[in-house]
């Protein structure tokens, strides 16, 4: 049931109520003293025509004679002609001398006065009855008092009342529907916002007006609106992403099989000359390593994504040592050598994950240099931070692509890096790293001018108890 | 017939190369979309074999450019999702091609999408043999050879792919046109009856275990 039908049919039962009551007890009380002032008139009436009767029979009777009943007749024949109320007239023995109406009311005793009100046939009636006592002779005398007209108007007042409290109901209720109408519109807007955002349109707002408690839930509405439509873009964000990660990664997957099998089934059904042959095999093999490559780099992405890791109390330059170490051979094919300028520092680290980091970083910076260009590892204590640097004198990285390095599997010259079995992934990893000890990587980068790491993790101290989802 | 494989992986571009240059094409290789698109300014191609995914100019960016140069194009790509599929047929792609693809179905969609441009070879003139494509009828040395469909597809293929061995679930795959089930004898059988009506005992000869191969 409607809220504003509700209202109504509350208002309306109440109102109906009201008036009902009000008008009744007005009507009665009116009535009631009508009624009061006709009996004090049919009181008097019967007083005075009593007198009038006593006195005509006491001049009629004299001294001790009887009168004759007909005489008596005719008293009250002249009397009934000066008044309009029924008469009637008894002896002491309740014999009726004269009637123009039916008693309802009982004879009264000796010296005393009733009254009665009656219904007869002519309607509604007060019936007084007085016992005279006129020189010796005892009479009942009863007079009757029309109040016909007081119960007319009452009734009339009642049908009158209907007519008005119809009318005052019927304007009540239109204001009701009116006014609920009227505040029940708020509502109305926050259940149609409601119904669109059901249907997915998060972008929906309901003004808000006034300063009522509705105002105040269209506010909390667009509140609520607006996280949801933050959660819902962000969901969406990640879900491309991760749709984005899928196709990349079907992409660098599926380009050295289709070479793998398409050299393999080469060499199985067709003749090749000895030539062609090698560069198949070659191919074969050179892809073969690209796939070993993505799925190592793959490898230690999932590692890097594990929810809980243990660091432990590192020292910086033995770190560094280490590095230095494992990227010897591969930066001594090429002529070259690693700088090391580390402070020494005790840092809370995961070790393993820490060096695969930098040996990421000097990597992409071997990959940027020409052979026997140089290459240092710096490290330093900036406050509550400690920095590591990888600084190369390579190519460098246009600007526009700094933004979009960490992404998984982008590459800023691909050729190039296929050539060098990149996946990719180097930077991506790198930046999941970083995260998980809560850090930070910048890049500082010039082309043609080299480029320039700088990897900013917390001390041991505060830092590095803080667990990292 | 020249073919352009524009192709960003030396070793796919070097692939297709080397496949199609044993059946009688004649390749160019280019790396990128640029390139590629200042290749075509100089040279007519008969068929451009088109990567998705290029550094330069995309592959949607450049069939806007091949369109109007009324030239077929069969795409490469890895993507195989039907959104992708459909943008790069709508686009005027004649076929679409997804990584990793066997070279033979290569082969044969090129030479579908070269005989709807009237441009392959409507004649295949193999050994004493004479394969019409349009009218599918089949000569041998002037006289008609009654061949069943699934013989003529055969026939067809063999003749493609001369002195290719042709493995028995190639064969299946490209022929019965569904997967291979491991039923190498309907291929055998085949194989059989055409080898009768062509007198060709010696010309089919079979790959140890595995094939046939067609020898010229």
């Amino acid at each position: 049931m409607r809220i504003s039908w509700k209202l109504l049919l509350s208002t309306v039962v109440l109102v109906a109520c009201a008036l009902a009551v009000g008008s009744f007890f007005l009507i009665q009380s009116s009535f009631q003293s009508s009624l009061a002032r006709e009996t004090r008139r049919a009181l008097e009436e019967n007083l005075l025509l009593a007198q009038a009767f006593d006195l005509a029979y006491a001049m009629e009777r004299g001294e001790g004679e009887s009168v004759e009943k007909e005489t008596v007749l005719t008293i009250m024949r002249q009397i009934q002609e000066g008044t309009s109320a029924n008469l009637y007239l008894a002896d002491a023995q309740g014999a009726v001398l004269y009637s123009t109406m039916r008693p309802a009311i009982a004879l009264p005793a000796e010296g005393t006065r009733r009254w009665q009100l009656c219904s007869t046939a002519a309607g509604s009636v007060v019936q007084v009855a007085t016992s005279l006592e006129t020189n010796g002779a005892a009479f009942s005398f009863l007079t009757e008092h029309s109040v016909q007209a007081v119960f007319a108007a009452r009734a009339e007042q009642f049908s009158a009342s209907r007519l008005y409290n119809t009318c005052i109901l019927t304007a009540a209720a239109l204001a009701t529907l009116l006014f609920t109408h009227l505040f029940t519109r708020p509502v109305r807007r926050l259940q149609l916002a409601a119904q669109r955002m059901q249907k997915g349109d998060y972008a929906v707002r309901v003004p808000q007006t006034g300063g009522d408690e509705l105002s105040a839930l269209a506010g909390s509405f667009n509140a609520m609106a607006q996280s949801v439509q933050g959660n819902v873009e962000k969901i969406t964000q990640s879900a491309q992403r991760q749709e984005e990660f899928v196709a990349n990664f079907a992409h660098e997957i599926k380009t050295p099989l289709t070479s793998i099998i398409g050299y393999a089934d080469l060499l199985r059904a067709q003749a090749l000359t000895p030539e062609k042959a090698f560069v198949a095999a070659n191919y074969i093999f050179t892809e073969g390593k690209r796939l070993e490559a993505l799925s190592l780099k793959l490898l230690d992405l999932i590692v890097a994504g594990r929810q809980n890791f243990l660091r432990k109390k590192t020292s910086s330059a033995q770190l560094a040592q280490a590095v230095r170490a494992a990227v010897q051979v591969p930066l001594a094919q090429r002529n070259m050598a690693l700088a090391l300028d580390v402070q020494d520092a005790v840092l809370l680290l995961e070790p393993d994950l820490f060096q695969t980091l930098l040996i990421n970083l000097i990597d992409n910076a071997r990959k940027a240099s020409e052979d026997g260009g140089a290459i240092a590892l710096l490290g330093r204590a900036e406050g509550d931070f400690y920095c590591f640097s990888v600084r190369d004198e390579g190519r460098g990285i246009p600007e526009a692509e700094l933004g979009k390095i960490t992404e998984a599997f982008y590459m800023v010259d691909k050729s190039r890096s296929r050539a060098q079995n990149g996946a990719g992934l180097g930077l991506a990893l790198c930046d999941r790293i970083v995260k998980l000890h809560g850090g930070t990587m910048e890049f500082a980068s010039a082309l043609g001018a080299g480029t320039t790491v700088t990897v900013r993790v917390p001390f041991a101290g505060e830092g590095g108890r803080r667990r990292r989802r | 017939m020249k073919i352009l494989i524009v192709e960003d992986e030396k070793p796919i571009a070097d692939l297709i190369d080397m496949s199609l240059t044993a059946r009688g094409y004649q390749c160019t290789c280019v790396y990128d979309g640029t390139a590629a698109a200042d290749l075509l300014v100089e040279k007519r191609f008969d068929l451009i074999l088109l990567d998705v995914m290029l550094p330069g100019a995309d592959g949607f960016e450049l069939l806007e450019y091949i369109r109007p140069l009324n030239i077929p194009v069969i795409f490469l790509t890895a993507r195989g999702a039907v959104s992708d599929r459909v943008r790069g047929l709508r686009e005027g792609a004649d076929d679409y091609i997804v990584k990793p693809f066997e070279m033979v179905e290569l082969a044969a969609r090129v030479e579908t999408v070269l005989r709807r441009y009237n441009k392959g070879a409507q004649r295949i003139a193999i050994l004493d043999v004479c394969i019409d494509t349009l009218s599918r009828t089949v000569t041998q040395g002037g006289r008609p050879v009654p061949l069943t469909n699934k013989e003529y597809a055969l026939l067809l293929l063999f003749a493609r792919n001369p002195n290719i061995a042709l493995f028995r679930e190639t064969i299946f795959e490209q022929v019965w046109e569904s997967n291979y089930m491991g039923d190498t004898r309907t291929v055998d059988l085949h194989v059989q009856r055409l080898r009768k009506k062509l007198g060709w005992d010696e010309r089919i000869t079979a790959v140890y275990k595995v094939g046939y191969r067609l020898e010229v």
